[in-house]
């Protein structure tokens, strides 16, 4: 191998090689390696919801789905008030702006309500059918915001 | 001999160029990763700021408005609130009408209802909404006092309540036809001992009262629960 060889050779080397090498740090600079990881502790790191624990707290009563805290925040000025109640019994709901009466049967409860602007205050009490004439009750603020 | 001089170093600025395409093609892939995730995150803060919007009540102890704040009350708890004075939107609340009004036509112990976010444990309130309190109960009659046109009230924790009729409260009684209940208009005189009453009250206040006026009253006849819990 002559000496113009070896010169090409070292000068082909160090050109291609200068130019792969701007290629590669300049990409990762543009590009950030944790990303991934970034991405990971986001989406997987998620705590139990509120909702979840309330459910928990109150298996034993009129358990109302869609709230936290017994609040509800409504977008329309109807809402349907889904509940389960543990027995049979006379349904009465009272809100400052609507009321309901019915006879349900133990288990899922549905009744739909109109809303006034801002704060609703509900009461559902179910006069039991059971041979103590137990009456349950729950209280629940429902918002709508128009 | 020139033409491999010239040829070598070609074939390696070459080979090291495909490197770097490949790399380009590489960063591309990334860059569309990297948007995706953007959009993912986006949508993340969007949910996180959905789910802090939330809502604060209570009866206005004070307006600070140099330092834009409010203080509530309720249940001897203070709730302070913050408020952006050129975006707060303050209504009246009637029935199913809202009235936009001021911050400075809010009076002391009125019940505001506020709509915004709880960030940090901070709220912000977007929009504030000023209404009655609304207070609903239930019991059992112990005594008919026909001369005030009241009755005394007892709840399940025990406690009684003088509960006042006037012209303007809306008394319902409920009735059964054919296993179908309604509310039926009623006079004063339809109410009972032990009939069970659900009653609704305007209070300035959350503690218990010991007197009300009542704006409406649903009965639940005695006889009516005796029949269903015989027939059911």
């Amino acid at each position: 191998m002559n000496k113009e060889k070896i010169f090409a050779l070292i000068l082909g080397t160090i050109v291609g090689l200068g130019l792969g090498l701007f290629a590669i740090f300049g990409n990762k600079q543009n590009s950030n390696p944790t990303t991934n990881n970034i991405d990971e502790k986001i989406f997987n790191n998620q705590k139990p919801s509120e909702e979840q624990s309330d459910s928990i707290a109150e298996s034993v009563d009129i358990v109302v789905e869609d709230q936290k805290n017994n609040k509800i925040i409504s977008k329309e000025d109807k809402y349907t008030l889904k509940f389960t109640v543990p027995v049979d019994g006379l349904l009465v709901i009272v809100s400052n702006y609507d009321r309901d009466v019915s006879f349900v049967k133990s288990g899922n409860v549905s009744v739909d309500l109109n809303l006034a602007p801002a704060e609703n205050t509900v009461k559902i009490v179910l006069y039991t059918m059971n041979n103590t004439f137990s009456v349950l009750q729950k209280d629940l603020k429902i918002y709508y915001f128009p | 001999m020139r033409f491999k001089f010239i040829l070598i170093p070609f074939i390696l600025i070459i080979s090291f160029t495909v490197v770097v395409l490949a790399q380009t093609d590489s960063a591309v892939t990334e860059d569309k990763k990297v948007e995706e995730i953007k959009q993912r995150i986006s949508s993340q803060i969007n949910s996180n700021i959905a789910s802090a919007i939330d809502v604060e009540s209570g009866f206005l102890s004070s307006v600070n408005q140099d330092s834009n704040k409010f203080e509530l009350n309720y249940n001897n708890k203070k709730i302070f609130i913050n408020y952006d004075s050129e975006l707060l939107k303050v209504f009246d609340v009637s029935g199913s009408k809202t009235t936009e009004i001021s911050v400075s036509d809010l009076n002391e112990k009125d019940y505001l209802v506020g709509l915004g976010n709880n960030i940090d444990n901070e709220f912000h309130v977007l929009n504030l909404y000023r209404q009655d309190f609304q207070n609903i109960a239930s019991g059992t009659v112990m005594e008919v006092r026909k001369d005030d046109s009241a009755f005394l009230a007892i709840d399940e924790l025990g406690n009684q309540t003088v509960v006042e009729i006037d012209r303007g409260t809306d008394l319902q009684i409920i009735s059964e036809d054919k296993d179908e209940f309604s509310f039926q208009k009623a006079v004063f005189g339809k109410i009972k001992e032990n009939d069970r009453v659900v009653y609704r009250f305007i209070a300035s206040d959350s503690a218990h009262l010991d007197n009300i006026s009542a704006e409406e009253v649903i009965i639940i006849p005695q006889e009516l629960l005796e029949q269903l819990h015989v027939n059911k």
